[in-house]
């Protein structure tokens, strides 16, 4: 509880020390109003007894200076308390980027525990953002129910203990608390599928695929089926704990209006002044209200607390990761491949799979070849394509390039020496020349190595068609810029993959599935003729065999293994898999 | 206008249209398209 409750704590002087006690101040002096009204009436009454005229005047003055000073802050700390919610959003976020951003594997995203807290994480970001307002607020909270207290206590002393009443009521608030937050992550997969469910009826990308089958009645309901359900299993939850909560509140009613009848008690019988008597009256009118101030900021103050724990969780994991995956002493990786990357007894089962997507892959990738990874969908090529990558621990086998276990490098080294063009390629929504060239960020602003990348990958014709040439804003999701065909978007993703300069890995991934004819056959011609000589891989998967058939080596995988290993001539001769699959292609062709 | 099986279409306009034999046989657009991909194959068959 300390870790994530001190986390939230120290969030405001973290992230903005000037902001923060202005901030301190308002959460404070705001909720001090109503037991320093409580206290100026109790002064007044008391001052107008004796008729102490000066006295009133002076009280008034105070009263004024008083409402000016509460209120004013109030008022004039609101932007500043927006500002550093704000400041803290932004702070989270950066930090939250570190972590998730930067996982030596893709495990965070896709191993379903991981990934479901990452996704808490996101959505919970509001309740990090406001947590140190929270606490603060909370902090107030507690102070005046202490004072009023007191004041209640100067009147009749065994009011003092008036507030240990409100100890079952929060202790029952916690419990149902837990069950409802147990609750909540129960149904946590359901609540994803219904945020999917809602981005498809709403967002740009699903947009033609929802209208044009007229999904959107069947996504709304689906949206409705998955809420209505986990909706049910929180309320059972809630309603399990009302019962509970209600019998604590009903404790703390009666102890207070038992306190409210002995300080009435101690006024008749004279026992304590008129002006203590009023003000603690006046007090104990709003301790209803205080007290559900205070359940209320304890309630959140709690969801911010989870968040954090969430928050707290994602980053161990991501540490405990890290200290797996990357070696104490890493390996230097070679600067050129001299005899390339072996694969040994290769096998990857994916976290929610039974049976494993990758099984006993043994290859050899001689240094400088283009070797061509084919097989039908759901035969491994990608996963396969992942663990040379190093974003996949292997379950099993190891990769070794020139020798040497991939896992003894260091991952970030590995990966800065290795490129890839992934089919679908996410959009990188930016001008052209950074969507190419962040592809090497060292290089990113040579504009000349841009127009390179671009040559090579077939993209000068995109580029001449751009007004703006590389300076064009590219994609229409983030911003108003120029919407691209699929097949332009592939070319930048193939530009950006050509930035980094001899690489001792180049992964070109169905890198021609979106390109016409003639842009294939630049692509064609263009790596015809790349990574042979340089000393490093190529791997190249693909459908088209076209595209396979000039590969040095092509590799034929079927469910998770190596099914034939050859030249075009000699896989063409062997009569198997690809022979049976090149036919299929060519027979409308030939 | 009834089309009579491909249509091809460049800047936003269509520019041939008619089976796949008579196009091939015109040796326009769809022709070079057509020979770009046929030609790896029929380098690669065996």
């Amino acid at each position: 509880m300390i870790g994530p409750f001190r986390f939230v704590l120290t969030l405001g002087p973290r992230t903005d020390l000037a902001r923060t006690p202005i901030v301190v101040a308002v959460a404070i002096l705001e909720q001090a109003t109503g037991v320093g009204l409580a206290i100026l009436l109790g002064l007044f009454s008391e001052a107008a007894s004796r008729h102490a005229t000066s006295t009133v005047l002076v009280l008034s003055l105070c009263l004024a200076v008083f409402v000016m000073l509460t209120q004013g802050t109030f008022i004039a700390g609101y932007f500043t308390r927006l500002r550093l919610s704000e400041e803290i959003q932004n702070e989270v976020e950066r930090r939250f980027i570190d972590v998730a951003g930067t996982t030596p594997t893709l495990e965070i995203h896709e191993s379903p525990g991981r990934a479901g807290r990452v996704a808490a994480v996101r959505a919970g970001r509001a309740d990090l953002r406001e947590g140190f307002d929270r606490v603060l607020w909370l902090t107030g909270a507690v102070l005046v129910w202490v004072s009023s207290a007191l004041l209640m206590a100067s009147v009749v002393p065994i009011l003092a203990v008036l507030p240990l009443f409100a100890v079952p009521v929060l202790l029952a608030t916690r419990r149902a608390d837990r069950a409802r937050a147990a609750a909540v992550e129960r149904t946590a997969s359901r609540t994803r599928l219904a945020e999917h469910l809602f981005t498809l009826a709403t967002t740009a990308g699903p947009g033609r695929e929802t209208r044009l089958f007229g999904l959107a009645g069947e996504l709304r309901r689906r949206h409705r089926e998955q809420w209505d359900r986990s909706g049910r299993d929180i309320v059972v939850a809630e309603l399990r704990s009302r019962t509970p909560l209600a019998l604590a509140w009903v404790l703390f009613v009666l102890a207070y209006a038992t306190g409210i009848v002995l300080m009435v008690r101690a006024g008749l019988t004279g026992d304590a002044s008129l002006g203590l008597i009023i003000a603690a009256i006046a007090v104990s009118s709003q301790v209803v209200g205080q007290a559900q101030a205070l359940l209320s900021q304890i309630f959140w103050v709690f969801e911010s607390v989870r968040a954090a724990r969430v928050f707290l969780e994602v980053v161990a994991e991501g540490a405990a990761e890290r200290a797996a995956v990357v070696p104490v002493s890493p390996a230097a990786v070679p600067s050129r491949l001299e005899r390339g990357i072996t694969l040994e007894g290769l096998g990857f089962r994916y976290w929610n799979r039974d049976r494993p997507s990758l099984h006993g892959v043994d290859l050899e990738l001689p240094a400088g070849a283009v070797v061509a990874l084919v097989g039908e969908n759901g035969a491994g090529k990608s996963t396969l394509v992942k663990l040379l990558c190093g974003l996949y621990r292997p379950g099993a086998g190891r990769v070794l390039v020139d020798g040497t276990d991939l896992a003894e490098f260091a991952p970030e080294r590995w990966r800065a020496r290795v490129t890839a063009a992934f089919q679908d390629p996410y959009h990188l929504e930016m001008s052209l020349g950074d969507s190419v060239g962040l592809g090497s960020l060292e290089h990113g602003d040579d504009a000349e190595r841009i127009l390179e990348a671009l040559r090579t990958a077939g993209g000068t014709r995109l580029l001449d068609s751009l007004p703006e040439g590389l300076r064009t804003r590219l994609g229409r999701a983030s911003w108003d810029g120029k919407g691209l065909s699929g097949g332009q978007w592939q070319t930048v993703a193939n530009a950006r993959a050509a930035m980094r300069p001899e690489p001792l890995l180049r992964v070109l991934d169905e890198p021609t599935a979106s390109l016409d004819a003639r842009a294939e056959e630049w692509l064609f011609e263009q790596y015809a003729g790349l990574g042979r000589s340089r000393g490093g891989v190529t791997v190249l998967v693909t459908h088209r065999l076209t595209t396979a058939q000039a590969a040095d080596l092509i590799v034929v995988l079927d469910r998770g293994r190596v099914a034939e290993v050859g030249t075009h001539a000699a896989l063409s001769r062997s009569g198997g898999l690809y022979a049976e699959l090149f036919r299929l292609q060519a027979r409308y062709f030939t | 206008m009834v089309s009579r099986g491909v249509v091809v279409i460049e800047d936003g306009r269509i520019i041939e249209d008619g089976p796949h034999e008579a196009l091939i046989e015109a040796g326009g657009r769809y022709a070079e398209l057509f020979r770009l991909q046929a030609k790896r194959f029929q380098e690669a068959s065996p």
